[in-house]
């Protein structure tokens, strides 16, 4: 997929950020790659962890969003991989030049949540065209090496990255971002390149065009970077589901053991305080902020504190407002069910 | 003011492609093309989360006090506007400009150490540039910044950040006043 753009920040050569945030967590860096991020409410305890969603009482356009808001909870809640999860044109109900809110806000809960992009994205510096590579750091060398392979598929597990710090789990021995290899956790999922399969020199990201080539078309991780106009992103892909349930595996890193919890989201309303706050205001386009707390003072484990997305002003952007709810046995611990 | 680069302005990263100022003048000459060949301050949003070519707020005003004002087509009322505002406003925008302008690389280095050492984390960047073309459209003035609006609410206490988000919002006002006012 092209996504060129004409930077008039390379043309000036301006500083874009650097990457001491990125990683398939937020927080987890070339000096910290291993750092998993993890829901507010969790301490280090199994069990199941309510984290309650709400939206702002001072926000725009409430009524407008509240069954986006709903039908994002209840997708993170499900956790169910959709192939292909990606819809555009004619292909979706999102008029032409309109920006689907419900897919903006899904991929802004799942940083909310402790996930990062799982390509390189905007914090990597990098050029457009660049950014679907693998989430890595610069290694010794300081730079991102970039060469896409033989199959000329940035982000693709041909690639080669030089002494890149990679940042991205992947599934050991198999390196497919779009099948799911259960249970999520350290056993199967491995940031180490010497647990690549015979053959690749690179994690492969869950991006569509790699997608594509592996035979899962109109496929994405939502958290994947980069959104357009009329394209309707309101599943989950393997990816996603993936990497918070390698989160759910605790501080030991390994399923089906005490420190293990599910995170069970629940809308609580019109109301401040709740551990994501949703917020329609302002000239930016769509953000998640957090804090980090370590958990029990170990470097690897950080809780997110004080989540709060923020969409922009639908004075200022084309928002379509998906108003179908998910089927009612799919919406579950939402406070509005009835 | 140079008229080349700022030398405070850099790369960060070796990667980056280095591309001429002559590059930039060019991607400017739309915008900026009916203006008399004076100074021309420039506002640029660009929302990266957009992975299309046209996914930039661009503003100019010229020295006659001519507003140009271009909507990507996700926005609400997208195209290109030209307005004619009072006299005043560009001369008033550009000492914004210069009591705002910083080295743009410090405030990011800046914001990204601090945010490790508080453990804070802004996730899909925007940029906003403030800029300043010559005579001959070349960057007199510069300043970028990543993500303005949410580290400036997660660092209320810098003052850079609040001075541009200032700037940033009285760029908006020009801008919604032209279009509340229907001039076109």
């Amino acid at each position: 997929m092209s996504r060129l753009q004409v930077s008039i920040a390379a043309a000036l050569g301006l500083a874009l950020p650097g990457a001491a945030l990125a990683g398939a967590f937020i927080f987890a860096s070339g000096s910290n790659p291993n750092v998993i991020a993890h829901p507010t409410p969790y301490t280090g305890t199994g069990g199941d962890i309510t984290v309650r969603v709400c939206i702002a009482p001072g926000s725009e356009s409430i009524n407008d969003m509240l069954i986006s808001v709903q039908n994002a909870v209840a997708v993170w809640n499900q956790r169910q991989a959709a192939s292909p999860n990606v819809f555009l044109g004619p292909d979706n109900d999102i008029p032409a030049g309109q920006v689907d809110f419900e897919s903006t806000l899904l991929h802004e809960a799942g940083h909310c949540l402790g996930l990062a992009h799982p390509n390189e994205a905007t914090e990597s510096g990098l050029p457009a065209a660049d950014r679907d590579y693998t989430k890595t750091d610069p290694g010794p060398n300081g730079m991102r090496d970039l060469d896409p392979g033989a199959d000329g598929i940035r982000g693709s597990r041909d690639d080669l990255r030089g002494d890149d710090i990679n940042l991205h789990w992947f599934n050991i021995g198999i390196n497919n971002p779009f099948v799911a290899t259960p249970p999520f956790d350290a056993s199967n999922y491995s940031r180490d390149l010497a647990n690549l399969p015979p053959g690749d020199s690179f994690a492969a990201n869950a991006d569509r065009t790699v997608g594509g080539s592996l035979g899962f078309a109109n496929t994405e991780a939502v958290m994947q970077q980069g959104a357009f106009t009329d394209e309707d992103q309101r599943q989950l892909a393997v990816d996603d589901i993936a990497t918070l349930g390698l989160g759910m595996a605790g501080l030991d890193r390994t399923a089906g053991t005490a420190d293990d919890y599910r995170p069970v989201l629940v809308f609580d309303g019109v109301q401040s305080g709740c551990d994501i706050t949703v917020t329609v205001t302002g000239t930016s386009f769509a953000f998640c902020s957090v804090g980090g707390q370590n958990i029990g003072g170990n470097p690897n484990h950080v809780r997110v504190i004080n989540a709060n997305v923020q969409l922009g002003s639908a004075n200022s952007f084309n928002w379509f407002f998906n108003q179908q709810p998910l089927v009612q046995e799919e919406i579950f611990a939402d406070g509005f069910e009835s | 003011m140079s008229s080349s680069l700022p030398s405070s302005i850099k790369p960060l990263r070796s990667v980056r492609v280095p591309i001429l100022v002559a590059a930039f003048a060019c991607l400017m000459m739309g915008l900026v093309s009916g203006a008399a060949l004076g100074q021309s301050l420039i506002y640029e949003r660009q929302f990266v989360l957009i992975a299309e070519a046209d996914n930039t707020l661009r503003m100019a005003l010229d020295e006659n006090d001519r507003l140009t004002v271009e909507r990507p087509k996700f926005m609400t009322r997208p195209g290109r506007f030209e307005f004619q505002l009072p006299a005043g406003n560009h001369a008033r925008m550009a000492a914004e400009l210069a009591r705002a302008a910083l080295d743009s690389r410090t405030l990011d280095e800046d914001v990204q150490r601090r945010a490790v050492n508080e453990l804070r984390h802004v996730s899909d960047d925007e940029i906003s540039r403030f800029l300043e073309l010559d005579g001959q459209r070349q960057v007199s003035t510069g300043v970028e910044v990543i993500s303005l609006e949410p580290w400036a609410a997660q660092f209320p206490d810098d003052v850079r950040l609040a001075a541009l988000l200032q700037l940033e919002r009285d760029w908006y006002v020009l801008m919604n006043k032209a279009l509340s006012g229907g001039a076109r």
